[in-house]
Order: C-alpha cells, then sequence, then structure tokens
C-alpha cells in the first residue's frame, strides 16, 4: 500500500517536474520569439505592420464595447457641468452669435469676390477631398508613441498618408489600416513630420513632433521672426496634406546661443479627440475637375454620421482669427 | 465581493480562464480614451499590476504562453514596436515567480514592495527598450509617473482580483 502510494508520489513529482520544465522551455522559446519581433520590426519589416493592421481590426469591437461606459460617465459629467453654467453659457453663445454673424456675410461676400477674381485669373482651383467621419476608439498614447485609434478603415476608403483634421485644425495622418480601424499618428509623436508655412509672412518650415506636449518648428529663416501667437498652416509642400489646414500658432520662442527653439501650440487638442474627418486627399495626384464628384461623396458618406461643416468654410473662420 | 457560484466543472473552467481575461481587461483600461489631458501618456501599468498578483496567487494559470499573448496583444494596441510589451511582461512573470516564495502567505504590505521593485523594473526595460528601438533618447519622467500610478493603484486592483480569486476554487 505505502509502495503504492510512494510510486504516485513520485509519478507526481515527476508531471510538476516535466510541467515545471516545460513552463521554462515555453518561456525561453517565447521570449526569443518577442526578441525576433522586435528585430523585424526594428528592419521596417512591412507584414509586421500588416500584421498589426488586422490584429487592430480585430481589438476594434473590443475596444469600441470597453469604451461606451467611460463615454457615457464622460458625458454625463459635461452634462451636469453645462446645466450648471446654462445661463453664462447662453450669453456667451449669443455674443459669439452675433458676432460670427457679421464674420458669416463678411466671408461670403469674400467668397464671391474671391471666386471672380480666380475666374479672372483662370486660376485652377484646387479640388476639394472627400471625407470620411470617424470616432476615436482608442487614446493610444504611451510615453513613447502618440497615436490614436479611429473606427474607420479601409472599408470606408481610409488608406495610409490620409490627412486627420478635427473641428479645430489638423490632428495627424493615418499611419495604418485596417478593414475597420485606423490608426493615426499625432503632431506631438517623435515621428511626426508636417509641412507648414507661416500664414502672414509665408516663410516655410517644418512642424516636428518629439513626443512633447507641443511639437517643435524646425528649419525657420533666421530672418523669418517669428513671434509668439503667429499662425501655421500646412503648406502642402510633400503632398500628404492639403495646403491651408489650419495647424496651430506659436507659442514660445526661446534664442539660444547656437540654435532658437520655436514651439507650436496645436488648435486640436489631442487629449479631448472624439470625432475626426479623415481627408481623402490623394496630393499632386488629384484629378482636376473632381470636384462635383468629391462634394457627392462627402453628402452621402456623412448622413446620420456628425453635424460637419464643409472643411473649407472652417479653415476659413478659423484662419479668420476666431 | 462574493458571486454565486455554478456547479463544479463549469467553474473550473471559468476560473482558469479568469486570470487571463481580468490581465486583459487591465490592458484595455489603460488605452481607454479618459479624456484627462496627459493621463494616456502616463496611465498606469494595469497589465504588470494584474501579471504579477496572478503569478502569486495562481501561477499556474499565468503560463508564459498567456503572458506573451497579453504582451502582443499590449504591443497591437499602444501602437509601438511590437515585441516590446510581449519580452517585457514575460519577465515581469518570471520575476513574480521567482518572488512567489518569498510573497506568498505573508503580509499584503510586503507584497505591494515585491510589486514595486518588478513595475520600476518593468517601467525601465521598456524604457530601455524603446530607446534602443527608436535610436532617441526618450525622457524617462513620464515612465517613472507610470510606475508610480501604478504602484499607487495597486491596492485597489488587489482588492478586486482577490475578490474574483476568492470565488474560484482552491488549487488541489
Amino acid at each position: 500500500m505505502s509502495r503504492l502510494k510512494t510510486g504516485a508520489d513520485q509519478g507526481g513529482r515527476l508531471a510538476i517536474k516535466l510541467q515545471d520544465l516545460g513552463q521554462r522551455l515555453s518561456f525561453v522559446i517565447l521570449l526569443c520569439a518577442a526578441l525576433i519581433l522586435l528585430l523585424a520590426g526594428r528592419a521596417k519589416n512591412e507584414q509586421i505592420e500588416e500584421f498589426r493592421a488586422a490584429m487592430s481590426d480585430f481589438t476594434a469591437p473590443l475596444l469600441e464595447f470597453s469604451s461606451r461606459p467611460v463615454q457615457i460617465l464622460r458625458s454625463s459629467f459635461e452634462e451636469v457641468d453645462q446645466y450648471f453654467n446654462t445661463v453664462e453659457e447662453n450669453q456667451d453663445l449669443r455674443k459669439r452669435l452675433e458676432h460670427l454673424q457679421t464674420w458669416h456675410s463678411l466671408a461670403l461676400k469674400l467668397q464671391d469676390e474671391n471666386k471672380e477674381f480666380r475666374s479672372l485669373l483662370n486660376a485652377q482651383d484646387l479640388p476639394e477631398s472627400p471625407y470620411v467621419s470617424a470616432r476615436v476608439i482608442g487614446d493610444l498614447g504611451s510615453p513613447f508613441v502618440h497615436t490614436v485609434l479611429i473606427n474607420a478603415g479601409k472599408k470606408r476608403g481610409v488608406t495610409k498618408d490620409m490627412p486627420v483634421v478635427g473641428a479645430d485644425g489638423l490632428i495627424g495622418r493615418v499611419v495604418s489600416s485596417g478593414n475597420q480601424v485606423a490608426r493615426v499618428l499625432l503632431l506631438s509623436d517623435l515621428n511626426s513630420r508636417v509641412p507648414v508655412r507661416l500664414e502672414i509672412s509665408g516663410y516655410q518650415s517644418v512642424l516636428a513632433g518629439d513626443n512633447q506636449i507641443h511639437p517643435q518648428l524646425l528649419y525657420v529663416p533666421v530672418n523669418a521672426n517669428v513671434k509668439v501667437g503667429d499662425r501655421l498652416v500646412t503648406s502642402g509642400h510633400g503632398g500628404v496634406f492639403p495646403p491651408g489646414i489650419p495647424v496651430g500658432t506659436v507659442s514660445s520662442v526661446n534664442i539660444g546661443a547656437s540654435e532658437t527653439e520655436i514651439r507650436v501650440q496645436t488648435f486640436s487638442d489631442e487629449h479631448r479627440l472624439s470625432f475626426v474627418r479623415v481627408l481623402q486627399y490623394n496630393g499632386a495626384e488629384a484629378p482636376p475637375g473632381s470636384i462635383g464628384s468629391s462634394t457627392e461623396a462627402v453628402t452621402s458618406r456623412n448622413i446620420g454620421d456628425v453635424d460637419v461643416i464643409p472643411a473649407s468654410i472652417s479653415s476659413a473662420v478659423i484662419k479668420k482669427g476666431l | 465581493m462574493r458571486l454565486t457560484q455554478p456547479p463544479g466543472e463549469t467553474r473550473h473552467l471559468i476560473a482558469a480562464l479568469l486570470p487571463a481575461v481580468t490581465t486583459i481587461l487591465c490592458v484595455l483600461a489603460g488605452i481607454i480614451p479618459a479624456g484627462v489631458p496627459g493621463f494616456s501618456t502616463v496611465s498606469p501599468l494595469f497589465s504588470v499590476a494584474a501579471i504579477f498578483f496572478w503569478v502569486v496567487a495562481r501561477p499556474n494559470l499565468m503560463p508564459p504562453a498567456a503572458v506573451f499573448g497579453i504582451g502582443l496583444l499590449q504591443d497591437i494596441l499602444s501602437g509601438g514596436p511590437i515585441g516590446l510589451w510581449a519580452l517585457t511582461l514575460l519577465l515581469v512573470q518570471y520575476l513574480s515567480l521567482s518572488q512567489r516564495r518569498f510573497v506568498v502567505g505573508q503580509t499584503f504590505g510586503l507584497g505591494w514592495i515585491g510589486l514595486s521593485s518588478i513595475v520600476i523594473g518593468a517601467a525601465c526595460l521598456a524604457w530601455l527598450g524603446a530607446c534602443l528601438y527608436y535610436g532617441e533618447l526618450f525622457s524617462a519622467a513620464p515612465v517613472l509617473v507610470q510606475a508610480a500610478l501604478t504602484i499607487l493603484v495597486y491596492p485597489a486592483v488587489a482588492w478586486v482580483l482577490v475578490g474574483i480569486s476568492s470565488w474560484m476554487p482552491k488549487p488541489q
């Protein structure tokens, strides 16, 4: 009886040892696998990016599901907040409405005038890009990467390198796109480079992210005389971003011994993104005369989605400094 | 936190999955848009806390394969280098396992100290990995804030997970 018991004991111990060995072995194998994945990613392996895009698709429903309760909580907090501020807000809005109505009529007048001049000059109009509205479902900030995940992908015509804008201005560009979701690289990310133009002086520059809240302006000519408060718009160089999208204002200018550091406060608030627009802009290759078809695409795509203002009008309003 | 108990086998099956499922939920908790400025940059490393807890409480239910999968999920979702969190979490699992005999059956405080050392180690490793990967010297401040927040929220995470593990059938 006791021998039987020791036999069973030994068997049990062996099983535990084997299990232990298996765990150790799988640990080593998986550790190697993780290292190989890292090295493959470092070598800019296309398949790794495709794999990530496909997997992001798979996780999208999970994210949407889990972001719902937080969103409800957020909106209910905002509602309570609004309830207490209704009177003040109302007064404020009335004032702004009055103010904006003057601008509105002026904008219409200028638009007409502009059209007339353009036809006089026989200037080629840039085709307006159609766009897709999407919701931010994942705020994927980490100390190293500044991206967000949106719930529109290839199925809705969102592909790599498309510019993404919010109600206030440029947000970033699409870096990878699955069928259902796409990842947007924000302006503050280390890898973000956007060709911009100083609105008044017209100097060209590059807005470069460095993982800090305020991205940096690079390659500004020494005689540009940049001041705090100067406004920046996309220059359209490079073909990824259409020209004229509002980007931000200069927030600080530090003149150092060897170089000047210029930082920019972007118009869009990276931490409060909820709805965004992906511009289906294909840069220099845009076929002329695609205006009609693009407006059609805009209206059909956005029914029942979000209350959106055409990009041209909203940017015109922003440019006026409102 | 006592939950109702379904009969035998189903309970065992659910129990076997619970550690992985709760850790995945922890990964998701870190990336939901919270609407708090700057929070997403320093959101706590819930997954490290959960893996530490489960390795100490139920080492058999948190095998390297599960940890690898969870790390990969975190890599995919966070947009960072694929394999970085898989690697970091595997080491977290290994270190937690090696600390287990000092921590198991001891006071909560001792476990908390154990977790703190592991979280700081994991954060530094992730930082180092990212610096090497991108070839750029990142500021270490957000990573340390992340580690500090994780240590601060650990009692709350542990409280929820203790509730869940007390519902699970005892290991034989």
